[in-house]
């Protein structure tokens, strides 16, 4: 079973998230900010992570900064999914290193598809 | 010769004939003897007479020759005489010579002296003319022709009324006669004509020239009379000084003061216009009187003033612009434009400063309401992309959280159990009433703003309100915070708007929990005192950094130490809104790190 972690803040989307994927077959852990998902991602050794980018303690630059320094964790694909929806925003994300770039709000179909798709890319 | 030729002729004549005229000729010739006895007696006579005469012209002779000798003796004694004489004469002669050569030089010497005086009256820039008594022009030089525009010719014998307009003729017709009675004064101003019809001003003054006071008889004497008159051309400086009153008329009637000053020491006011007035002055304060100028302007502004003067002086710049507020006489502020530039002496020195100031009160009114509006505009501008910026984020949450609810229960809902059933719907409730929320704070943030919401008041049971709310308080905060609170020990009666007191505190329990870490506590306590109710609510959270205190009632401004907590902007800026309706006041103290007390007062009786 496929590993997903959700970094997200808001409960309410961190459980819809978690229960979609639960529902499609997936194993899904959840972290509320950066730095706990950090240590989540080092632990479990997620397939993907779907993270938010404005978050308390550490946000989503933050996080997959330190997620690309760390040899063991640098390949996971990590989708943004977030509020920030400028192209300059979605510019920043793609540079920071993120391989899918989603903003809210979404279908739950298209969020789904996107993850497929780096599954399919990560294999 | 006759005869003859009558005998030549008679040779054919007959005897008879011949005889008859041989009678003739007898008695022709004795008639010629006759005659000649006739003339030879009276030659006779004749010669006796002349010897006569002959003989008393010779005594006549003898006589006179005599005469004449003594003649001659006499004139040799009337020749000594003459000779005598002769030599007076000479002497006379030399003496008539010497005379005349001293009256030469006389002569010459006043000719030169005429020529001189001439001279000075031809070549003189003052119009002189010389009029008789019956005002007729003698004279004129050079000068008065050239300023009336006629020929010296021209003018001789005209009276001197020609050049006076036609309208004022008739006083001046028996105007020498007056003048000569010497009851009228020739001199001062007067309107002129010239040859071509042209008006100009002329300066006269006249002198009376009398004739010898020694003659007796009155009417010889005043015909002997004559006036000069000097006139001058002052057309130019009458020109010149209705020019000068017009222009003074301009600025008296201008609402900009002209004023000028020397440089000496304490800068004395030489000039101020009358239109000075505006402000209640009089120029003489400042030009006389001993009021200096800066005391007029206003404490706030004079060492400003003067610091600009100063370094105008300094820098020998040509002009400086300066805006200040000036108090008037009746002690009202009123902004003023103060224009000064140098005056300088033909060395392009700095002598002193001119001065031009008006009032710009208006303008600086509508330049601040100007500035105010810009103000309002630029934060206007903020607010809408700090609305967009935030209702973008604010919205795509719930939306997003919405969508992903109503995604599992389309795609999935043959797998979810009733709980997750519930649980997706309750999450769409929640994600929508969040939004409705957020709508609602914009509404009442707009409508308070238009000064469209009122206040409803109900009389209710304070402390019983409060408890019941505060029961509300603590099911939200559940474990994370921990609520205390302090009423007053009395209940009592209060008319108030309680959905506008639930909403305000909503607001700031909301903000108290979102900012404060899990497990702090919240205070809140209300206290009565004169005629209010004063209400705290404290929180040890992050507190409000100092640069946003003065902005966090601004809507949509967040604190620059929130991170990534969610929110909107909008929820002090309702609450004040809110609390003004109310007719109470909202302070806030905070301490970054430590946490922050909001103070409500409300007035117990809402009017």
């Amino acid at each position: 079973m496929k590993k997903i972690l959700v970094i997200e803040d808001d409960e309410s989307i961190r459980r819809s998230v978690g229960m979609m994927l639960r529902i499609s077959g997936f194993e899904a852990f959840y972290a509320e900010n950066g730095s706990i998902g950090l240590q989540m991602a080092t632990q479990s050794m997620p397939d993907v992570i779907i993270c938010d980018i404005a978050m308390p303690v550490m946000d989503g630059y933050s996080f997959i900064t330190e997620l690309r320094k760390n040899p063991a964790t640098s390949k996971i694909p990590v989708i943004f999914l977030t509020a920030k929806a400028s192209d300059e925003d979605q510019a920043k994300g793609k540079a920071m290193g993120a391989n899918a770039y989603l903003t809210k709000p979404i279908w739950p179909a298209d969020l789904m598809k996107t993850v497929q798709e780096q599954l399919g890319g990560a294999a | 010769m006759s005869s003859l030729a009558s005998a030549h002729s008679a040779g054919g004549l007959s005897p008879e004939a011949q005889q008859q005229r041989i009678a003739v000729l007898e008695a022709q010739l004795q008639e010629e003897i006759n005659r000649r006895i006739v003339a030879e007696e009276k030659l006779k006579s004749t010669t006796l007479e002349f010897e006569q005469s002959l003989s008393q012209r010779t005594e006549l002779l003898q006589e006179l020759v005599m005469q004449l000798q003594a003649e001659v003796a006499h004139r040799d004694d009337v020749e000594a005489q003459l000779r005598k004489r002769t030599d007076v004469m000479h002497d006379f002669i030399k003496q008539l010579e010497q005379e005349m050569e001293e009256r030469r030089t006389a002569e010459s010497s006043l000719r030169f002296s005429e020529e001189r005086f001439r001279n000075v009256i031809e070549k003189s820039p003052v119009g002189i003319c010389i009029s008789n008594e019956q005002g007729v022009f003698e004279y004129t030089n050079p000068a008065y022709c050239t300023l009336f525009g006629y020929d010296a010719q021209e003018l001789k014998g005209k009276p001197v009324v020609t050049l006076f307009p036609v309208d004022e003729r008739p006083i001046f017709e028996d105007f020498y006669k007056r003048v000569f009675a010497g009851r009228m004064d020739i001199k001062g101003e007067r309107s002129l004509l010239t040859k071509d019809g042209q008006r100009i001003t002329v300066l006269t003054d006249s002198v009376r020239l009398t004739s010898d006071a020694t003659t007796d008889d009155t009417s010889a004497r005043k015909d002997r009379d004559r006036l000069i008159i000097f006139t001058l051309d002052i057309t130019r400086r009458k020109q010149a000084e209705d020019m000068l009153k017009r222009a003074k008329a301009i600025i008296e009637r201008s609402p900009a003061v002209i004023y000028q000053f020397s440089l000496s020491e304490s800068y004395p006011l030489e000039f101020v216009s009358e239109n000075i007035n505006q402000f209640g002055f009089t120029p003489h304060e400042f030009t006389v009187g001993d009021t200096a100028f800066i005391h007029n302007v206003h404490a706030d502004d004079r060492e400003k003033v003067m610091s600009s003067f100063k370094h105008l002086s300094r820098t020998q710049a040509d002009h400086l612009r300066r805006e200040y507020r000036l108090i008037t006489a009746s002690g009202r502020t009123r902004w003023v434009e103060d224009n000064l530039m140098a005056v300088k002496n033909i060395a392009d020195e700095v002598i002193g400063y001119q001065g031009v100031l008006f009032d710009i009160d208006e303008r600086k009114y509508a330049e601040e309401e100007m500035s105010k509006a810009l103000i309002k505009e630029k934060e206007l501008i903020e607010l809408k992309s700090r609305f967009v910026t935030i209702a973008s984020h604010e919205f795509r949450t719930p939306l997003t959280s919405i969508l992903l609810s109503v995604g599992i229960l389309k795609d999935f809902f043959h797998l979810l159990g009733d709980d997750e059933k519930q649980e997706n719907f309750t999450r769409i409730t929640s994600s929508v009433n969040h939004m409705t929320g957020l709508l609602e704070d914009l509404l009442i943030f707009g409508r308070a703003e238009n000064g469209s919401v009122q206040a409803k008041t109900a009389t209710i049971k304070f402390c019983a309100w409060c408890e019941d709310f505060l029961a509300q308080v603590r099911d939200r905060f559940g474990e994370k915070h921990h609520l205390e609170y302090s009423l007053p020990s009395e209940e009592f009666d209060y008319a108030a708007d309680a959905d506008m007191m639930r909403q305000i505190l909503d607001h700031l329990f909301s903000n108290a929990q979102k900012y404060s870490p899990e497990g702090s506590r919240v205070q809140f306590s209300v206290l009565v005192e004169q005629g209010s109710i004063i209400i705290t609510i404290q929180d040890v959270g992050i507190g409000i950094p100092k640069e946003d205190l003065a902005r966090i009632f601004e809507p949509f401004h967040r604190g620059s130490n929130i991170g990534n907590i969610g929110g909107t902007g909008m929820g002090l800026a309702v609450v004040q809104k809110l609390v003004g309706i109310l007719q109470g006041t909202i302070s806030v103290d905070s301490d970054i790190g430590k946490g922050t007390t909001v103070t409500l007062i409300l007035p117990t009786n809402i009017h």
